[in-house]
């Protein structure tokens, strides 16, 4: 099957409208595709399509602003991850904010909403909680070529917040979707797939 | 699925109210053509595949304009139903591009289907979800499909809604002969000529 990619532009324009993108890393990276989608404009039926179709795990990749400003601290490493994911504090927005347990898509969703909030700060979170921030590195794919700064950078690409829904995207049978089935997962929800290698040259055109 | 308006549409087969529906995945926004009345009948239901050379410009390189316009007049006389028109469906959902593209390789020769397979594209990539959850928020719980594509009857079937189907005839010409036949011989359509 001769797949192709989605241009930026395409990309953005649904980015920007809180549409859903799927986003690949390099084949010989992790070789994964992620659902990415703006935390500010974050629904209940955007998050339960990611513990429906997606089904990896929900995080929500952030700026070290972001990460400094609602005073989350990383996650103690034992420095084997050979990806060096930023994991943070996980949190759930408090109960003022209609917060139960904090797992339901829609209690997600408001947490998201809440952490990409300018108004918000770290009194209006719990901790642990059940979103999961990543926290970017700096200078986004040029520095990184990981989904998280890739969420990032689309966020900071299309003027949102920045702060990004992201979710692996899993098999049926439990293995991880490579690119053939990412491919078929993009066209079957109508989704554009893009690459982190995409990013990284519309940036460097764009500087 | 949302509705996220609707308006009174008068047209030239009958009344309807237009509605307009947004996947809040996709962000694709599809069109409903519902009938006023809502009589004792069977809704009659028509799932329209988008076709913009057809639909739009009476392209006679497929039948599509006159299905969309035999679905609406039988609708608008069954006083009962709707005509669900799904977007990015152009060219079996393969995009108004690679149509175009297939279009030319046909110039060629070649048939839809064999068109689409010498692009590597899928034969039909068209899914029939959003028509379906479509059809649950209007009610339709028992329809006539109007259709002669097994693949939307599957799809109806599958989300456990009764149906009876109403196929419709395919106006053959010069330009379309090889279109319909494929039709028949590879998509299995169910046409009379």
């Amino acid at each position: 099957m001769n797949h192709s990619f989605s241009s930026i532009d395409t990309a953005l324009t649904h980015f920007t409208n809180g549409g859903l993108l799927v986003v690949v890393d390099d084949e010989s990276r992790e070789n994964e595709g992620d659902i990415v989608f703006s935390a500010a404009l974050s629904t209940p039926e955007k998050v339960n399509f990611c513990a429906t179709h997606a089904r990896g795990l929900v995080c929500i990749a952030i700026s070290k602003n972001i990460a400094q400003k609602l005073d989350l601290h990383p996650v103690p490493s034992n420095a084997k991850d050979p990806f060096s994911t930023a994991f943070h504090d996980s949190i759930d927005a408090t109960p003022a904010f209609g917060i139960t347990t904090g797992i339901s898509a829609k209690e997600r969703s408001i947490t998201a909403a809440h952490i990409a909030s300018e108004a918000s700060t770290p009194n209006d979170f719990i901790k642990p909680g059940h979103l999961f921030p990543v926290v970017a590195k700096e200078g986004g794919v040029l520095t990184r070529p990981g989904h998280t700064e890739a969420s990032v950078d689309l966020c900071l690409l299309t003027n949102q917040p920045a702060a990004a829904i992201i979710c692996e995207i899993m098999d049926t049978d439990g293995n991880m979707m490579r690119r053939d089935g990412l491919f078929e997962f993009a066209s079957h929800h109508q989704l554009p797939i893009i690459t982190i290698q995409q990013l990284i040259d519309y940036r460097k055109k764009i500087q | 699925m949302e509705l996220i308006s609707e308006a009174q549409l008068p047209t030239k087969f009958g009344n309807f109210t237009i509605k307009v529906f947004k996947n809040p995945i996709s962000l694709v926004e599809h069109y409903v053509l519902q009938t006023n009345e809502v009589g004792d009948v069977t809704p009659m239901v028509r799932i329209h595949s988008e076709c913009a050379t057809g639909d739009i410009f009476g392209s006679l390189r497929c039948d599509c304009q006159d299905q969309l316009h035999e679905s609406l007049s039988l609708i608008a006389n069954n006083k009962n139903g709707a005509v669900i028109y799904l977007k990015n469906q152009e060219g079996r959902g393969i995009g108004i591009s690679n149509k175009i593209k297939a279009y030319h390789l046909q110039e060629q020769g070649l048939n839809t289907y064999e068109a689409n397979e010498e692009l590597g594209l899928p034969l039909d990539a068209r899914t029939y979800d959003d028509a379906i959850s479509i059809l649950k928020i209007l009610g339709y719980r028992s329809i006539t499909l109007i259709t002669n594509n097994p693949a939307k009857e599957e799809a109806v079937k599958a989300a456990g809604i009764t149906f009876t189907t109403h196929h419709i005839s395919a106006s053959v010409n010069a330009h379309n002969k090889a279109y319909i036949d494929a039709k028949i011989n590879i998509g299995q359509h169910h046409i009379t000529l």
